[in-house]
């Protein structure tokens, strides 16, 4: 190759060349001058996302059975196939149920509540939890397959990160995985990543599903910049069927994150009805 | 030393950024330099891209990563520079008075504007590509996630830039021993 001959050419010249050397401590001092008038951006936004991701039951445990017709043909499902259970019916069932004072409802600690598998699934109150999780000890790359345009990443796995909160049901050891999608934008503003981040928690009572959707301003999760802060939706399973929770995270230094939502029974408020066509 | 320094300036201690920016305003600067090649452009640049890594360190999750992350923000810089001040191509050629150092000769002096002034007709892409891979020392694979861009545009930044470098040093050719050429370099 006859362009291969300035190839070393150029380097050495741009080794060699002559660089001055600015003050860096007047520099640091000018910059740091500056810091007062220059907030930092936060570190998560907390923003809604009603992702869900599937269980195993989900796909059939809350499609009603057809009810065959007298003349054999199945009917077709009109209106409503998801539970109609919601946050705010919860909130107001439970605050009913502790209105009246019951006999029944004598206040347990956490720790009796959890120790009785299903349990959860019968409370009716949603709790305010807060919680940290601890930077992970380890990541793995996942494979990335390059095509025009866009980077597709898949399996980018950390872990093991202990998840502490007020909440037993939300403390365990937790396996994080996430996929990406890089983006190369023709307007030149560099690369936008859209990124599906699941957190997998296991402890003595059962276990959460929760996920995340990220919008990043970079390559990847790892580099990028934050543009959207998203909230992780979580689903219960094993002792804690039936039980959902909220939780928006503040993302620290080596996946660390603190975060503080609500778990309740039920589920995410059903997607709103789209207009109806005039 | 540097990571816990990043961890206290995305918790906002402004004098852990002050040290920050200390430490690492050498190599920045010199990356700047390479890129835009002027001195008062590049120290605009990297104070600017200091700035920006203070505003959005709290968003960088992996405090290892600071060291490309912060390549990426003063490339942007450079951009942001170039696009304010965008004469700032134009090469005049060697300064008036720029006598040989020790070591130097007359024509190594020459051959090293003919490769300024070269390097001054890339594009900005290109050049970016060029610092990082032969600069830096980066690998094609650590100059795609620094610069955020896919490997293969790498590559062929770098496959077009070297040709382009060529012809911009051919179209400027000229006998590096001559007189007129001496007396360039004596101003």
């Amino acid at each position: 190759m006859k362009d291969e001959k300035y190839t070393p050419e150029v380097g050495s010249w741009l080794k060699g060349r002559e660089v001055p050397h600015p003050d860096s401590q007047q520099t640091a001092r000018q910059v740091a001058a500056r810091l007062p008038h220059i907030s930092q951006r936060s570190r998560w936004r907390p923003l809604p996302s009603f992702r869900r991701l599937p269980t195993t039951d989900q796909t059939t445990a809350h499609q009603p059975s057809p009810i065959p017709a007298s003349n054999g043909h199945t009917p077709t499902i009109i209106g409503r196939t998801t539970s109609m259970l919601s946050p705010v019916k919860a909130i107001t069932a439970g605050a009913i149920v502790f209105a009246l004072g019951s006999a029944f409802l004598i206040a347990q600690p956490f720790g009796q509540q959890t120790s009785v598998p299903g349990a959860e699934a019968e409370a009716i109150a949603p709790t305010w939890v807060t919680g940290t999780v601890q930077p992970a000890l380890s990541c793995s790359d996942g494979t990335s397959k390059v095509e025009i345009d866009v980077i597709r990443s898949r399996n980018f796995e950390c872990g093991p990160q202990t998840w502490t909160s007020s909440d037993p049901r939300l403390t365990g050891e937790v396996t994080r995985r996430w996929s990406e999608d890089t983006y190369r934008m023709d307007d030149g503003s560099g690369s936008k990543t859209v990124s599906l981040d699941a957190a997998y928690l296991r402890n003595e009572g059962g276990g959460w599903a929760c996920s995340a959707i990220d919008l990043l301003d970079g390559g990847s999760v790892r580099s990028g910049i934050a543009l959207t802060g998203s909230a992780r939706t979580c689903i219960g399973d094993g002792g804690y069927e039936g039980l959902s929770a909220i939780l928006a995270s503040e993302y620290g230094p080596g996946y660390s994150e603190e975060f503080s939502g609500l778990i309740f029974s039920g589920e995410f408020p059903p997607e709103p009805e789209p207009p109806a066509a005039e | 030393m540097d990571q816990d320094l990043v961890v206290r300036t995305q918790q906002g201690d402004q004098r852990a950024f002050e040290t920050l920016t200390a430490s690492n305003h050498p190599r920045l600067f010199r990356v700047a330099h390479g890129i835009l090649g002027d001195p008062h452009l590049a120290e605009d640049a990297t104070q600017q891209a200091f700035l920006d890594i203070w505003r959005n360190i709290p968003r960088l999750r992996d405090p290892a990563k600071f060291e490309g992350w912060s390549y990426r923000l003063l490339v942007n810089a450079c951009y942001a520079e170039a696009k304010r001040k965008p004469d700032w191509t134009h090469y005049d050629g060697l300064p008036a008075g720029r006598e040989p150092m020790a070591g130097e000769t007359y024509t190594s002096v020459v051959e090293r504007d003919r490769l300024e002034r070269a390097f001054a007709k890339l594009s900005l892409d290109h050049r970016s590509v060029i610092v990082l891979r032969y600069l830096l020392d980066m690998t094609p694979e650590e100059v795609a996630e620094t610069l955020d861009i896919p490997r293969r545009t790498v590559y062929s930044r770098l496959k077009r830039a070297m040709p382009a470098m060529r012809a911009a040093l051919e179209a400027d050719a000229r006998p590096i021993s001559g007189a007129a050429s001496s007396k360039e370099v004596i101003g």
